[in-house]
């Protein structure tokens, strides 16, 4: 097998605290993966900074056409941000330089159409959202060359050192500074538990591996014993996503002589150094535990064998009274269930100022009925035809809603159904969209109603937590059936489903969401078929909608899948809130907003 | 000692009998090139897949640059992608000036902007099919739709590495590919080397050094490892630009590329044109001491 790895560790970035451990991890993780016969392209500020040119190339030697490594591992040991749901991670010369840094989210969509069957990428950074204005603006290369002509999709699995928006940390360990997650990492190889082990034959020869798919609680373990040796009070939530088969693994089993075992970990005097200083701690901080309890119970349901359609399984189970309550929160509102022209929005948790309708279809305009008080009664807007009210079958329309606080939100309007809009501190975190009730959809959405509504409102919880990954085909065939209606899609899980799928390499059933979309609605949602551009056969000729993603984290793809939006939305970019769905930032709403109502976005 | 013999492309229609009669033949010249003697031991296997590749080719209805042209792209988004692809790298490789392209555009047309202009694929086309097919069936348009079948239509890969495959015993055997045929043996041998005794894969005209096929393949491997692998081109051969080198094959160990053949069919690429090079024999006499 052909292995390769790029290795990354940089101390200083910009005017940021320095670590004291990132190169020297590099260099560790460098030597180890040498000695698993890995070509290593090692990039440390040991000796000079750390450019995105280096990186850029680095990746063009390994990643080729054709291509030629079978595995490709892809490590970071430095300063991170959280951007736009991204995770950006901090070269040289960054924030100063915003394109001193990889997008991640770009690197790993690149990394999918890279023709090396599996890569691992290893981010040992902070995933803190910048607290000053200029890390904002950081977005970062893609790192991985854009090749069109492979066509075959890889395997990406990740493992992140903390939860998002959360600081990863470093600290003495046996009397040297490392940085937690690498440590945990390499001790998984060094002393892993024997139900991790798995007896592999290697150019003929018999070996002892650790699976990637075995590190999450071992990985979350060590970390936790680790960090407990430097800072009590410090917690770091490991994010782990192996869509790839048990038998792909980064490493030996090298267990060391006795003489020369490490040390305990911990050490006196030790202190944890986060990087950098987060801003705005993540209410999935407090809330993790339950985010990943509705991901594994989605996980569980889908997986389980025999499964019949309109059983729910695990989805039903009761979580602890936090998690229900947010749940709750991302549920259709059983008080308003139409409207008169069956398309519209409420939108609860905020005070509505104003909403427009793009102007691509003057037929359709949005109206506010009812701004609501930002508590309990939800505000109310409708689309409707300029004449005859009801929404023409397959017609839809760019939505813009602005805000009391002046934030934005752009939606897709949809004839027959109606958004349910969940607005929380950090901006959208749900649009449930629903059948009017006097539709003739509603009929059969009556009958899987509370499977679908807690179905949804599960994924969006775990979605938002970056919590929910598909784990294998089962996986997806199975949610690929549950988000079907008899005549469509239930458009959120679609487009949730959609980002799961295209996040496992499972571009087939993204371009199958589409395609049901498209003969339900007549139309394309802008996320889906950015998704699915790969694999697109034909040119469509049917509307788009919104004017711009849905989800705040296809932002970060739209680079990689050479999608260009007019210049003032991407230069709304930097002002996207760390929200599940678009919410844009009240410095860059007001310009959105008011392009729409002129007409020049459409 | 036998040699299995993988032919290539616009075979359809024609006898296994007649072609494997020729490939003989051929290699004869090439052993009396060589200075070699004809070994009487010899026996040789042609799975003959050309009438197969033809149906699949009727019935897939791909579009041609001229159709596109016509009628706009996004007929068959994934073989236009591949067509642009491997014309821009034969434009690349083989040296076709922008002059040339343009001679073959009107001049009075407009030009499109976009990535997809496909107005310029259609015309390296025509260089191409200008420069070197004035009396054979071979065309460009011909070689990337049957290519394009073989290397990305599941159903088209199984059916013709099938017929391959059913050939392969446990005896000493020497391979050599042609053309499609060499992309083709280079996959059933990837798949079923277990079940072959190989002494030798050659390969001759090949178009694995292409990125738009190459690309197709997974990782690439040396599989004829530990046996010999040698590869042989003529530069002037339009769809054998490239050797199997680090940069256009990158494998270990390397494939040894011999681009000294000078083929005298029309279009540098005919077996006929290849299997008489003393060198290329002297490989299958090699093999066989």
């Amino acid at each position: 097998m052909n292995k390769a790895a790029v290795v990354i560790g940089v101390n200083k970035t910009g005017g940021l605290t320095p670590l004291g451990s990132a190169a020297d991890e590099a260099e560790r993780v460098a030597r180890w993966l040498a000695g698993e016969g890995f070509d290593v392209k090692k990039l440390t500020d040991a000796k000079r900074p750390v450019t995105s040119a280096a990186v850029v190339k680095a990746f063009d030697a390994i990643v080729t056409v054709p291509p030629r490594y079978h595995l490709l591992v892809v490590y970071f040991s430095g300063h991170g941000y959280w951007q736009s749901r991204s995770d950006i991670w901090l070269l040289s010369g960054a924030p100063k330089q915003t394109a001193e840094a990889i997008n991640l989210r770009t690197a790993i969509d690149l990394a999918k159409y890279s023709g090396i069957p599996n890569v691992v990428f290893v981010s040992d950074a902070c995933r803190s959202i910048p607290n000053v204005r200029g890390g904002a603006y950081v977005d970062g290369v893609a790192a991985f060359p854009n090749h069109d002509d492979i066509s075959a999709e890889s395997k990406v699995d990740f493992i992140k050192a903390t939860s998002e928006a959360r600081p990863a940390y470093e600290g003495k360990i046996a009397g040297a500074p490392r940085s937690v997650l690498t440590a945990a990492l390499m001790a998984a190889f060094e002393d892993p538990e024997d139900s991790m082990v798995r007896q592999v034959v290697e150019d003929g020869r018999s070996i002892e591996v650790v699976p990637n798919r075995r590190l999450e609680s071992f990985l979350q373990r060590k970390v936790d014993e680790l960090l407990a040796g430097i800072d009590p009070n410090a917690s770091q939530q490991v994010v782990v996503n192996v869509p790839s088969s048990e038998d792909v693994y980064i490493a030996r089993v090298r267990r060391p002589r006795r003489a020369t075992r490490a040390a305990p970990p911990g050490g006196v005097g030790a202190m944890a150094i986060p990087s950098p200083q987060p801003s705005r701690p993540s209410a999935l901080a407090t809330a993790g535990d339950g985010v990943r309890a509705v991901a594994d119970a989605i996980n569980n349901t889908l997986s389980t064998r025999g499964f019949t359609r309109g059983r729910a399984g695990e989805l039903l189970l009761p979580t602890d009274a936090g998690t229900e309550a947010r749940l709750r929160r991302r549920m259709p509102d059983q008080q308003h269930d139409h409207f008169e022209s069956q398309t519209g929005f409420f939108i609860q948790g905020t005070v509505a100022q104003r909403a427009v309708a793009s102007r691509d279809h003057s037929d359709l305009l949005a109206e506010i009925l009812d701004p609501g008080d930002g508590q309990s009664r939800p505000a109310v807007v409708r689309v409707r035809h300029v004449t005859a009210t009801m929404v023409p079958q397959g017609q839809v329309v760019s939505v813009a809603v602005q805000f009391a606080d002046r934030r934005c939100v752009v939606l897709a309007g949809l004839a027959g159904y109606v958004g349910h809009v969940a607005v929380k501190a950090e901006g959208v975190s749900n649009v449930s969209y629903v059948p009017s009730s006097n539709h003739w959809r509603w009929g059969e959405y009556l009958q899987r109603k509370d499977e679908v509504d807690r179905l949804r409102a599960m994924v969006a919880l775990a979605i938002d937590g970056d919590a929910f990954h598909l784990r294998s085909e089962r996986e997806a065939m199975a949610l690929a059936e549950r988000i079907r209606l008899s005549k469509g899609i239930d458009p959120t899980l679609g487009l949730y489903a959609a980002h799961a799928f295209s996040q496992a390499g499972n571009d087939r059933q993204v371009l199958s969401v589409l395609k049901y979309m498209r003969d339900d609605i007549r139309a394309e949602l802008f996320d889906i078929r950015l998704l699915a551009s790969r694999l697109l056969e034909r040119g469509t000729t049917l509307p788009v909608v919104p004017l711009c993603p849905l989800l705040t984290q296809s932002w970060n793809l739209l680079r990689a899948r050479r999608v260009d939006l007019p210049a003032l939305l991407r230069a709304a970019q930097p002002w996207l809130c760390d929200s599940l769905w678009t919410t844009f930032a009240a410095e860059a709403a007001d310009g959105v907003f008011e392009a729409i109502f002129r007409g020049e976005l459409v | 000692m036998r040699v299995l013999m993988v032919h290539g492309i616009a075979q359809g229609g024609r006898k296994a009998q007649d072609l494997e009669k020729i490939w003989v033949e051929t290699l004869q010249e090439g052993f009396g090139a060589a200075g070699q003697s004809w070994p009487a031991t010899l026996h040789f296997d042609f799975p003959y897949y050309g009438d197969t590749l033809d149906a699949f080719v009727a019935k897939a209805r791909l579009p041609t640059p001229a159709g596109v042209v016509a009628k706009g792209p996004g007929q068959d988004l994934e073989f236009e992608k591949f067509m642009q692809s491997a014309l821009d790298q034969l434009q690349e490789s083989g040296h076709i000036s922008e002059q040339d392209v343009r001679s073959q555009m009107d001049p009075a047309a407009s030009q499109e902007k976009g990535i997809q202009n496909w107005g310029w694929v259609q015309a390296i086309a025509r260089v191409i099919d200008n420069r070197l097919t004035p009396a054979s069936n071979f065309t460009i348009e011909t070689f990337l739709r049957e290519v394009y079948l073989y290397i990305s239509r599941r159903e088209v890969t199984d059916a013709i590495n099938a017929l391959v495959a059913a050939k392969l015993t446990n005896e000493p055997t020497i391979v050599i590919g042609h053309s499609l045929g060499s992309v083709v043996a280079y996959n059933v041998i990837k798949l079923r080397r277990h079940a072959l005794d190989l002494r030798q894969f050659i390969t001759v005209g090949s178009p694995l050094g292409l990125r738009a096929v190459s690309s197709k393949l997974g990782v690439v491997e040396n599989i004829a490892k530990p046996a010999a692998w040698y590869n042989a081109y003529d530069e002037r051969d339009i769809v054998a630009l490239n050797p199997l080198d680090g940069k256009w094959f990158p494998v270990r160990p390397k494939i040894v590329n011999h681009n000294g053949v000078d083929n005298n069919t029309d279009n540098r690429h005919g077996i006929v044109g290849y299997l008489n090079d003393g060198n290329v024999a002297a490989q299958v006499a090699a093999a066989l001491a």
